[in-house]
């Protein structure tokens, strides 16, 4: 697994300390990789990156390949004045090469960030007393209809000899995309899950 | 002996009266299609009607559905056509499936209080659980079944 986050993140703390815009940083990063530009360009657009949104909402990018699917992310997120996260929208590009069903390709990237969204803002298995403390729905919490934002799924396909995985590309995405955004709404880095144990704040 | 009417057929039962529903549906009844998934009413996969109420059956005791109408997911429609169903089949809803029976009945239900929902209506009554995230299809599916039973 490749992890473009992971390896720009030194110079992508700097370069977003130096106020450098996050979509255009990882272009140049990632310039040498039209395969990547494409997904990259495709949820930019999409997602209206660079147009304002209110007052504790913000919007966060992430980009990165595994299974041989390059997958961009751009979540939009409010924060409430008690520092509580919401994510409104996801638009998710892929990059799986080919595609035969793409229902069913769309299917599993909303899916995938249903499955992401639960773990960043809540997944988490606690040892007591040499025991797990969770043991059903009521102690382990997972994202409902009322947690889904609006998810829109796009391909950018670069053909080739590459037929990429599409299940676990949407998960894996999910949380550096809310991470971002995060930081993004209020100035927050995120370095560690789930969000539902970060302390937050909102706007005054 | 306790008698219900599941999907439409009067049962005289010989069990006890705190045996939950699900488990006379599923195991004395041999109606298969309603699962058993948390056992503490919060997932929703046991759904079924009781006089046409959306409830959960894994936590609901037999003795208090005496003399009451049960629907499960075989009885929703003859012909499997019910608007929810063909509604679930052309978004192409389910995934591993396994809550999507709940999901059904939870919606059959739900559109009968809310025949035009917004958004806003299905997330505040809609709490099955699904994890495969099935959840944004479940949304145009509803208003795909909404519109269906207006014509």
């Amino acid at each position: 697994m490749r992890l473009v986050e992971g390896q720009g993140r030194t110079r992508l703390a700097g370069a977003l300390a130096a106020g450098q815009d996050a979509y255009k940083f990882r272009r140049a990063l990632l310039e040498h990789r039209p395969d990547f530009l494409g997904v990259l360009d495709k949820i930019a657009e999409k997602s209206d990156w660079g147009k304002p949104l209110g007052q504790g909402r913000g919007r966060g990018i992430a980009i990165f390949e595994c299974y041989d699917t390059i997958i961009g992310q751009v979540a939009e997120v409010t924060v409430s004045k008690k520092g509580e996260v919401r994510v409104d929208r996801v638009v998710a590009s892929v990059d799986c090469g080919h595609v035969v069903n793409p229902g069913i390709v769309e299917a599993q990237i909303q899916s995938g960030v249903i499955y992401g969204l639960s773990a960043a803002l809540y997944g988490e298995i606690t040892i007591k007393d040499g025991r797990v403390e969770q043991s059903n729905f009521d102690s382990y919490q997972v994202v409902t209809l009322a947690d889904t934002p609006k998810i829109e799924v796009y391909l950018a396909l670069s053909g080739g000899k590459k037929w990429g995985g599409i299940g676990e590309p949407g998960t894996a995405s999910t949380a550096l995309a809310i991470a971002n955004e995060v930081f993004a709404a209020t100035g927050t880095r995120v370095r560690s899950l789930p969000l539902k144990n970060v302390k937050l704040v909102g706007p005054a | 002996m306790i008698s219900i009417t599941v999907n439409g057929k009067v049962h005289r039962l010989d069990v006890e009266p705190e045996m939950p529903l699900l488990w006379v549906i599923r195991d004395e009844l041999g109606l298969t299609g309603t699962k058993f998934g948390c056992g503490i009413s919060m997932c929703g996969a046991c759904t079924v009607h009781v006089n046409g109420e959306a409830v959960r059956s894994c936590g609901m005791v037999v003795g208090d559905v005496a003399g009451k109408s049960v629907t499960t997911i075989e009885g929703l429609s003859p012909d499997s056509k019910h608007p929810v169903q063909q509604a679930w089949l052309a978004e192409g809803v389910p995934q591993y499936g396994y809550c999507q029976c709940g999901q059904i009945m939870a919606a059959a239900a739900f559109l009968k209080e809310h025949p035009k929902p917004s958004d806003a209506d299905i997330d505040a009554n809609l709490t099955n659980i699904c994890r495969c995230g099935t959840y944004v299809r479940i949304r145009s599916a509803i208003h795909r079944a909404a519109a269906l039973m207006k014509t």
